[in-house]
């Protein structure tokens, strides 16, 4: 199985049929219009989670640089309070270990919430095929685990999906026969929340994701608007957290700072209806909560990028606020980039995690260099120059075509000094006359823009003719 | 009230939650009378209720509830291991589910619950209304002096939920909705006693 | 008198040469004694966005050799990306693309430290008209424009309150419309490696100036030609001929004709 799972609709094919969806393109205007504009609000009205942001950001640092020791003590933790860590480097890994608990406790249902790692690992696919009833419960996820598609956006899964598609595919699929189900928004959140309230209270194993893992405490914090990580955590017996290793912080402080920093940044709200805060299996005396808690550490390739040019990227608390400013994401959506992880983060992500071979398109042709994701993040991840670095081993790995590889270093070469310079002036005068203009990087532009003229005297041209004499 | 009561309430009103300051002992009864009035539902009679020891004492919840055709549960009453089933099972009936809180939060219109022998959460979860009863000495200006003082208390509690409002999604369209998994309707009331 | 040494920018010098005559005239007016280093080419922004480190270092490394030779007073960008480069992206490019061409890192070092000394002395256009102190030209009627600020000027150097600033003082009303901070989709290359998108997103950009446009914009101003060609270049395409202009060449109209309101 691969580290991440790949599109394989080439880039061209995913781009333009993103372009031509107009659901999604009315959707995703007004998903990331809404979500940015109450970020901006949220930390204007909220000068203290300004402050936690900026103390938050520089502890993440932290405890990534120093994640070896922070991992064992969060797994000393979770152990010393009745519950089960697994450290595991790869999906395959996952799999085998959440199939072996569930073959334990004889589970046939599972319920999960939202959890971006274990769409990273495949593990629907992987608990399918060994013959598990799955059952994804946030809303956006059920939907798209009904059609068979992937998230469009970390936060709204469902993007791409407008109430009538939305209402005929709970038609086609979990209606029971001859049952109505209307098209207006109310009603299908109430249709679903009728249907899943049944597999919540029938699932033998609940699976989560985890946005924060406390060292000092072993503690796992899942947060959610919905509600669902609360009934995936307080309901069935078995509960697995699968969690990537770069969640981890260090302490209480760290979590009290940090805290709030999802929902600020995500969905501009000072915190998300439901913060779930785990710290072990159900105690004795206790009404609710798992008699049995696994906590799966992820790697997959997370080691990797420790102690490199990208460490920062691990940072991430996969908020979405990136997603939500990218004048390329508010085009294309989350399928355009073929990954599970998309936006500016899934830019760089994804050929991190998944290679160059697969996703080493995306830093060149998603990305227009404008910075709104890296001023969006709260955590100061320096997105642009990342996807630079990514663009510059591109160049090293001769991804580009011959043509535009020899353009770029004739064109270097030409510009380093002034008689070069001034010598394209004329070849480009020259082939403007011959009208050559259709070749290399330039054909790009002539489809859609008119090509500028280079003038008949330019600028340094013209002022050396006036100034030649020591005239100023 | 207090600053902080009041802080809460704006902040929790503002996040789709309602506040009702309950202003002497002697108006427990007519707020409770108001506000379960509002809740309780033919089609679903239970009211689930798990006095975490910081409730109003002497309230005659039976007969508030019959008032208005619900029937009380008195949750404690089923204390112990052997009653886990018949209280999951009361719990996903019932229409209303009525707690206490460890805590709460001005600034972000927080109710901390602790997973306990007399709290349950998902009395706060499953069905469609939740009230909780607040004392106004309980509510910190921040979600920051709460979190500490979850961490102050020794032992951590092994399952902690905090609540900003009611449960809602915008995943179709975008477009708010409120109530998905869990309450729809939430509601505080606070006073002292 | 104070000099200033202009940084023309390639894009303006080959396309647009009037901006920068427009700029030398408000230097001049300004009382500021105008140099323009004749060896200078471009800054090789465009190679370095693009991953093209070492073509991007030697173009570098040449501006830096251009204009540390200058004396003047302050070096002053007719684009908001181009100095942002110039500022912000030198050292460190002159330290990575040393790193891995073999360089010693004292050399990569002193590089670095040059560049650095070039970009303390470089300032914007519309920055520097900033710290100006305006003329006193009697008033003339105000003009609604719309205007675009490049995401550099806008989020690396952070300058966009000065440009409007600057604007506003010459009697611009700046007609507001939506999406006003997102980007035009030019990104140097970008706009020929990624025509489709690059190009969708000018359609975006031309549909929310649109509101600008029914607010009464007489034209589109902004401190960067790369945005500027891109917009007018979509436009012309599509048949629409509304105005573009660089700040300097709207400010130089703007004292001209207060100018000769005065006479």
């Amino acid at each position: 199985m691969e580290h991440l799972p790949q599109d394989p609709r080439p880039w061209p094919v995913r781009r333009d049929t993103a372009l031509q969806d107009t659901v999604l393109q009315t959707t995703l205007t007004h998903v990331t219009h809404r979500l940015n504009n109450a970020r901006i609000a949220a930390y204007r009205h909220y000068p203290s989670g300004e402050a936690a942001r900026i103390r938050a950001k520089a502890r993440k640092r932290e405890a990534i640089q120093d994640w070896g020791v922070l991992l064992d003590q969060a797994e000393e933790q979770i152990t010393a309070h009745g519950g089960h860590v697994k450290r595991a480097a790869t999906p395959e890994a996952v799999g085998a270990y959440v199939l072996e608990i569930a073959r334990q406790h004889s589970v046939k249902r599972v319920i999960k919430s939202k959890s971006m790692v274990t769409e990273e690992v495949q593990l629907n696919a992987q608990l399918e095929a060994a013959g598990l009833d799955v059952r994804e419960t946030d809303l956006g996820e059920y939907i798209i685990q009904l059609a068979h598609e992937k998230p469009s956006h970390i936060l709204a899964p469902a993007a791409h999906k407008n109430r009538q598609q939305i209402q005929r595919l709970f038609v086609d699929t979990v209606a029971d026969a001859g049952e109505e189900v209307s098209e207006d928004i109310q009603e299908l959140t109430r249709f679903a929340r009728n249907k899943l309230r049944q597999d919540f209270l029938s699932a033998d194993m609940g699976i989560t994701g985890g946005n924060f893992l406390v060292a000092e405490t072993g503690t796992v914090v899942v947060i959610t608007n919905e509600g669902n990580a609360d009934m995936v955590t307080t309901m069935p017996r078995v509960l697995v957290s699968i969690i990537g290793i770069e969640k981890i912080v260090q302490d209480w402080d760290a979590l009290e700072d940090i805290i709030q920093q999802p929902a600020l940044s995500g969905v501009g709200q000072r915190l998300s209806s439901y913060t779930t805060i785990i710290s072990g299996p159900r105690a004795r005396e206790s009404w609710e909560g798992p008699d049995e808690w696994h906590v799966v550490l992820l790697d997959n390739g997370r080691q990797n990028i420790h102690g490199g040019p990208y460490q920062d990227v691990l940072s991430c608390i996969r908020c979405g606020a990136c997603l939500n400013v990218c004048p390329v994401f508010r085009q294309v959506g989350g399928h355009g980039y073929g990954s599970v992880y998309s936006g500016p983060i899934g830019t760089v992500l994804s050929p991190l995690l998944g290679g160059m071979d697969a996703f080493g398109e995306l830093p060149s042709h998603l990305c227009t260099m404008c910075y709104a994701c890296q001023e969006a993040c709260p955590m100061d991840i320096p997105l642009p120059h990342e996807i630079i670095s990514l663009r510059e081993t591109a160049v090293s790995e001769r991804r580009e075509s011959a043509t535009v590889r020899t353009q770029y270093r004739l064109w270097g070469q030409a510009w380093s000094t002034a008689a070069g310079y001034r010598r394209s002036v004329t070849a480009a005068r020259l082939a403007q006359r011959l009208a050559i203009r259709r070749v290399g990087l330039a054909a790009g532009w002539l489809h859609t823009r008119t090509m500028p003229f280079v003038s008949s005297v330019t600028f340094l041209e013209d002022w050396a003719k006036k100034h030649r004499r020591g005239t100023s | 009230m207090t600053d902080n009561s009041s802080a809460f309430s704006t902040q929790w009103q503002s996040l789709g939650g309602q506040a009702y300051p309950v202003a002497t002992p002697n108006d427990w009864l007519p707020s409770l009378r108001a506000v379960l009035s509002t809740m309780i539902e033919p089609t679903t009679p239970a009211v689930v209720g798990f006095d975490n020891g910081q409730w109003p004492p002497g309230l005659p919840w039976n007969a508030i509830c019959e008032e208005f055709g619900g029937v009380f549960y008195d949750m404690n009453s089923l204390y112990g291991e052997s009653h886990l089933q018949a209280v999951r099972d009361l719990v996903t009936q019932a229409g209303v589910g009525i707690t206490g809180a460890a805590w709460a939060a001005a600034d972000t219109g927080t109710v901390a619950l602790y997973a306990t022998a007399r709290t349950s959460l998902s009395a706060s979860l499953l069905p469609p209304s939740h009230l909780i009863l607040l004392k106004q000495s309980q509510i910190y200006e921040t979600v920051t002096q709460g979190l500490k003082a979850v961490h102050a208390s020794g032992s951590l509690p092994h399952l902690v939920k905090l609540i900003s409002g009611p449960s809602m999604t915008a995943d179709i369209e975008g477009q708010l909705v409120i109530g998905v998994h869990g309450p729809g309707h939430v509601a505080c009331l606070i006073g002292d006693w | 008198m104070a000099k200033a040494a202009l940084f023309v920018t390639c894009l303006v010098d080959l396309f647009e040469p009037q901006t920068g005559h427009a700029a030398v005239e408000v230097l001049d007016r300004h009382g500021w004694q105008v140099e323009v280093p004749g060896n200078q080419t471009c800054c090789g922004q465009f190679a370095y966005n693009a991953g093209h480190l070492q073509e991007a270092r030697a173009m570098a490394q040449h501006f830096v050799e251009v204009f540390e030779s200058s004396d003047a007073d302050a070096l002053i960008g007719l684009s908001g990306s181009c100095t942002a480069m110039v500022i912000h992206e030198y050292p460190d490019l002159f330290r990575r693309a040393g790193q891995s061409r073999g360089e010693s890192s004292e050399d990569s070092e002193t590089w670095a430290l040059r560049a650095q000394a070039v970009g303390e002395r470089l300032v914007e256009f519309g920055e520097w008209l900033h710290h100006e102190e305006s003329l006193p030209l009697p008033a003339v009627k105000p003009e609604t424009v719309a205007v675009h600020h490049g995401c550099h000027m806008r989020r690396i150097l952070g300058s966009t309150e000065e440009t409007d600033d600057v604007l506003r003082s010459y009697g611009a009303q700046l007609a507001e419309y939506p999406d006003a901070e997102q980007c035009c989709g030019f990104g140097g290359t970008y706009s020929m490696t990624e025509p489709v998108v690059s190009t969708k997103l000018a359609d975006a950009k031309r549909t929310a100036l649109s509101q600008a446009k029914a607010a009464g914009a007489s034209c589109l101003v902004s401190g960067d030609w790369g945005c500027l060609l891109h917009l007018s270049g979509r436009m012309q395409h599509e048949g629409d001929s509304w105005p573009v202009l660089h700040v300097a060449e709207w400010i130089n109209q703007r004292e001209k004709m207060s100018a000769k309101k005065g006479e």
